[in-house]
């Protein structure tokens, strides 16, 4: 489910009253130095953003685990077909 | 251990705590001691990250753990990079947004204080005696490679530890977590390089890898479905998504180290760094632990490996009975040797080794038997179970590793110990006065007071963390059952942390209540039934969203409003 910032499902903890203890908005917080406010206040979510680094380490991920399937298979030589 | 050994081993020592406080002398306030003023760089997050995650018993107990059973717990890794891109997407932004100093504190954003603080609580319970742990389970084996009192290595872990992060903070720990990592990483390569030097000559790396595979040591990947079996593919893919979602998104010794970078950017890509090394450096890890099981064919290994265990047993009454297994086992031994240097033989001329290879099974089989056995005879005379894994690396490296290297490769299991170990303290100490002591006692004091009680708390953890090392013997039913508080709790507070980002109606007493109810599912399920522990996760985090769901319609009705509505 996607969560997106200005008022979305997850972000019903903003405070605009400073009624917690004067925690800061995070909708407002300010992008930090060096990043671009756009990703800094970007939507939150599961790929609303970076969909390519995302992409590979999932990709990365299933390869990982059909490498290590095919070790098993080679390097075994009882588990070998 | 030689004077250069020693001398290694104190420069490893001197160099950590200068470069520690050199780096730290930039931090400001507060904010400088728990989160480096949020100006560290990705790269050095992500080997902190790992280097948290990766204790000494990682490097000795997995290594031996890989000796006995092969490779199959690489697959407890195999969800890591999927859990990193959830954790990318939904939790880091959450946290860095929040601007917050605790995963904790988030909570009270999102819901109420008591949520906070429960979350908080079981936080500092589990992870508290953690930290003891930490220690001693690598002091009882340096001690043995050592030759020291057991209490003189905790002291001596302890000390330097608690020294440079009561003084440097986050920033000292982050920064000499890269350089133990970085050890731990030449420790690997050369451990592995050691291992196949010391095999007989003519014995190459093709041969050394088909004598692993006689006994299926390199299988990684288990397709069975049985949820009584940890470690299988869908176990690993399933308890271990949620269990590395637990780790790395709702534990303090994590979030607050990708909360000290310079940006959202640069805090995804300390865990992208991770998501990409994590599963190698496992199979790496493993790996040695095979190729001392290869290593041990033509090297008579001992029965068992603690001096400790062999002592208990050879002055109680199973002694003549341990001496006769110990016969029997080089006698076999002997066997298997000869059947191996035989078979390398055929395979280099080409011929077909099965003939070789089923014997050589036959004997793999009837050594691990008398293993088994031996192990038994520890586990009745000491009334505990034993722990032998631990000793097997620890006691190729005293033997076979030669002047220099060695006090390298002492360090090396020091820096894995002292890189969890700092961690811990300094997330124990952020969550105990940013969640307790600001929180509920003292909310306005000025910088200067919050960062003079930090350290002092850092100080106070590192003491317990020792007290509990140094103890941690006669503590054992004490810390087995917090460690089983510690099972109980992770997928429930992976539940309330899913229930804040992804379910509006959720509110804080709903959250509060399937927290516990979370925690005494999974107690349910542990005494009830058999399934393997990584699926507690699952359950506990299930529990906790559906009753956070549930409650969440009724407080709805009954007009408790969310934070901030």
């Amino acid at each position: 489910m996607p969560v997106e910032d200005g008022g979305g499902p997850g972000m019903q903890g903003r405070d605009p009253s400073g009624e917690l203890g004067g925690y800061p908005d995070p909708l407002q917080a300010p992008a930090a130095s060096g990043e671009p406010a756009a990703d800094e206040a970007g939507p939150i979510g599961p790929f609303p953003s970076w969909p390519a680094i995302y992409g590979t380490v999932l990709v990365y991920g299933v390869l990982m685990i059909l490498f290590l399937w095919i070790l098993t298979r080679l390097l075994d030589p009882g588990g070998a077909p | 251990m030689t004077g250069l050994d020693w001398g290694l081993f104190a420069l490893y020592f001197i160099g950590v705590i200068s470069f520690a406080l050199y780096q730290s002398r930039k931090n400001e306030g507060v904010e400088g001691y728990f989160l480096a003023n949020r100006r560290l760089p990705w790269w050095a997050i992500g080997l902190s990250v790992m280097a948290t995650q990766a204790s000494a018993i990682t490097f000795i107990g997995t290594t031996g753990q890989a000796f006995d059973s092969g490779m199959e717990f690489v697959q407890f890794y195999l969800a890591l990079p999927f859990a990193m891109v959830i954790l990318c997407a939904v939790f880091v932004p959450f946290f860095y947004r929040a601007r917050v100093f605790t995963a904790y504190e988030y909570l009270e954003q999102r819901f109420d204080p008591k949520t906070r603080s429960l979350a908080g609580f079981l936080f500092l319970l589990s992870r508290g005696m953690g930290a003891g742990i930490i220690m001693y389970a690598p002091a009882i084996v340096l001690s043995v490679i050592l030759g020291w009192d057991e209490r003189v290595t905790i002291l001596v872990m302890g000390v330097v530890t608690v020294a440079y992060t009561m003084v440097g903070g986050i920033t000292a720990v982050i920064w000499t977590d890269v350089i133990q990592m970085l050890m731990v990483f030449g420790g690997i390569g050369l451990a592995i390089v050691m291992l196949f030097a010391n095999l007989p000559d003519g014995v190459g790396v093709a041969d050394a890898v088909y004598i692993g595979g006689i006994q299926e040591m390199w299988q990684t990947v288990d397709l069975s479905w049985d949820p009584t079996n940890t470690y299988t593919l869908w176990s690993g893919l399933l308890g271990g998504l949620f269990l590395f979602l637990a780790y790395f998104g709702t534990d303090q010794s994590q979030v607050q180290r990708y909360l000290t970078a310079a940006s959202l950017k640069d805090s995804r890509l300390s865990l992208i760094f991770n998501a990409f090394l994590k599963v190698p450096m496992q199979l790496l890890i493993l790996s040695i632990g095979v190729l001392l099981f290869v290593f041990y064919h033509f090297d008579r290994p001992p029965l068992v490996f603690s001096p400790a265990e062999v002592a208990a047993v050879e002055a109680s009454h199973r002694a003549p009975e341990f001496r006769a297994l110990e016969e029997e086992q080089a006698r076999v031994h002997s066997e298997r040797r000869a059947a191996t240097l035989e078979m390398i033989e055929a395979r280099h001329q080409g011929a077909d080794p099965e003939v070789w290879r089923s014997r050589i099974e036959g004997y793999d089989r009837r050594l691990a038997q008398f293993r088994s056995q031996a192990k038994g005879m520890v586990t009745e005379v000491r009334g505990t179970a034993s722990n032998d894994v631990n000793y097997v690396f620890p006691t190729y490296i005293i033997q076979y590793i030669p002047a220099g290297l060695l006090g390298l490769i002492i360090a090396v299991i020091f820096a894995a110990a002292m890189s969890s170990l700092d961690s811990e303290i300094a997330a124990l100490s952020s969550a105990t006065i940013m969640d307790f002591y600001k929180r509920w006692f003292r909310p306005d004091a000025s910088d200067a007071h919050y960062l003079r009680i930090s350290r002092l708390a850092t100080l106070g953890w590192g003491t317990f963390a020792c007290l509990v090392a140094l103890y941690a013997g006669q503590l054992g039913s004490l810390i087995e059952a917090v460690n089983q508080i510690g099972s109980f709790f992770y997928g429930s507070l992976l539940g309330v942390f899913l229930l804040a980002f992804f379910v509006p109606r959720a509110r804080g007493t709903g959250a509060f209540l399937g927290l516990l109810a979370g925690m005494g599912a999974v107690f349910l399920v542990s005494v009830a039934t058999e399934i393997s522990w990584l699926y507690y996760n699952v359950v506990g985090a299930g529990v906790v969203v559906l009753v956070g769901w549930v409650l969440g319609g009724t407080e709805r009705e009954m007009g408790e409003s969310a934070p901030g509505r």
